[in-house]
């Protein structure tokens, strides 16, 4: 009875959590730069496989502009139809400690947009008073993603987009 | 110890597959519906969408002569209204604008707000409602040998609406609005000074830029003299980024309410029917 009490905390306590992940992004055109945040992004990772799970909401993306963020929505990532990106997969340096900021790489799936790639993504691990900090920097192709931009804006819509986010879990 | 490590060893495994899961039950499924229209406007009417927070838009509409006039008057592109307008968003649900229309020189000015907004998922709204109220000034020259004293009061409009709107789908979206206009002055063979009226209003998507709407204006029975029409109209929505293109059929020549409820005179089935343009910009003052 002790064994399975003491076994079910101790694997309540290797999941980490938040559901107020920072993800931002930005684009660079020759006419227009579009940049976006949102800081609803749910994380969950298990601290001792290192597996980790990011659920994306689309619709909470917010823009400077929001007919921008209508068009993001309606034309783009088609968020009716695809409300969440996500991504699944595992962190190389597991198990996580709270000792030292460490590189790490992220192997897993992304889904955007309804397409799943496989990706590689580089990022650090930096201890805080009872959290791990998660952040990265990479680039994405939305090509990759079915993500069509018409010839018409395409002076105003860069086809590479850099992502930023982080990820305060506890 | 052995069944311990075991157990231990299952839960991590089962607690690693439902991840994703976990995230499934926090993260909140309900969403905002939004663009239920592609702009402030159906055609005449205005639709529940508002501007956006320090957003400014100008509209530029026009609305050319009766498409039954014939070829010397190019089918009524030779003739010319224009309304302009400056809209803006001062928070997200809270928009002010002013406008002028050639047509009777009218100045124009409306506050609209947007109560609720139509939202899917576990804490749903079935519904999007927006306030809407609008002056009006008509600044024509008045003969003063036939109206001696007549007072600026009698210039005034207001139109009083409440506009229901629900996007069905992401291609149909439909509303009604409940109208009250009220004009202060109004000569003889113009009907009642307060007229009650519902308008429908909806549209269809064609595809991610192209819109079909339509709209009608119903004037409820004995408030107004039997040669004023219901107003219909039926026109596209193109959208090109940071412009949205508006081509209609209407048979109204006003493009302010109090107009196309009250003055609307063209015939349809005489192919008394105006030919209408709009072309709006959204200007965004928000600091990146």
């Amino acid at each position: 009875m002790i064994a399975v009490l003491f076994v079910s905390t101790a694997v309540r306590a290797q999941i980490v959590k938040t559901n107020q992940g920072v993800i931002s992004f930005f684009s660079s055109a020759p006419l227009e730069d579009i940049t976006a945040q949102t800081n609803k992004a749910a994380v969950a990772m298990n601290i001792y496989t290192g597996e980790i799970a990011i659920k994306i909401p689309m619709t909470t993306f917010d823009f400077p502009n929001k007919l921008m963020q209508e068009h993001f929505n309606e034309n783009y990532v088609e968020s009716h139809k695809y409300p969440f990106a996500t991504f699944q997969g595992k962190i190389n340096v597991a198990p996580i400690t709270l000792k030292d900021s460490s590189r790490a790489v992220a192997l897993g799936k992304l889904t955007l947009h309804g397409v799943t790639q496989d990706v590689e993504i580089a990022g650090s691990i930096v201890p805080l008073a009872n959290a791990f900090r998660l952040q990265t920097r990479f680039f994405l192709f939305l090509e990759d993603y079915n993500i069509k931009i018409p010839a018409l804006v395409s002076m105003k819509i860069a086809e590479k987009v850099q992502v930023d986010a982080w990820f305060n879990l506890k | 110890m052995r069944i311990v490590l075991a157990f231990l060893f299952f839960a991590n495994l089962s607690y690693a597959q439902d991840l994703m899961q976990i995230l499934d039950v926090e993260t909140d499924s309900s969403t905002w519906v939004s663009a239920t229209f592609k702009n402030t406007r159906v055609i005449n009417a205005h639709s529940i969408e508002t501007i956006a927070q320090k957003h400014l838009e100008f509209r530029i509409s026009h609305r050319f002569g009766s498409v039954n006039s014939g070829y010397y008057e190019l089918w009524g592109l030779d003739q010319s209204q224009i309304r302009w307008g400056l809209e803006y968003g001062i928070t997200d649900r809270l928009n002010i604008a002013i406008g002028r229309s050639s047509f009777q020189k009218v100045y124009d000015s409306y506050i609209k707000y947007k109560l609720f907004r139509q939202r899917t998922g576990a804490q749903s709204i079935p519904v999007t409602i927006t306030l809407l109220s609008v002056a009006t000034v008509q600044t024509l020259k008045v003969n003063s040998a036939l109206y001696p004293n007549y007072a600026f009061r009698n210039r005034l409009a207001y139109v009083h609406q409440i506009i229901i709107a629900r996007k069905f789908s992401e291609r149909y979206s439909f509303q009604v609005s409940p109208t009250v206009l009220h004009r202060n002055g109004v000569r003889e063979g113009e009907g009642k000074n307060t007229i009650l009226s519902c308008v429908g209003a909806g549209r269809i998507k064609f595809s991610k830029r192209v819109a079909l709407n339509a709209e009608y204006f119903y004037v409820f029975p004995n408030q107004l003299p039997n040669i004023y029409q219901n107003a219909f109209s039926i026109g596209f929505d193109i959208e090109t980024g940071g412009h949205v293109f508006q081509l209609h059929f209407t048979n109204s020549r006003s493009m302010v309410e109090k107009g196309v409820i009250a003055e609307t005179y063209g015939n349809w089935e005489k192919g008394d029917v105006f030919y209408g343009f709009n072309i709006s910009r959204m200007f965004s003052f928000r600091k990146k």
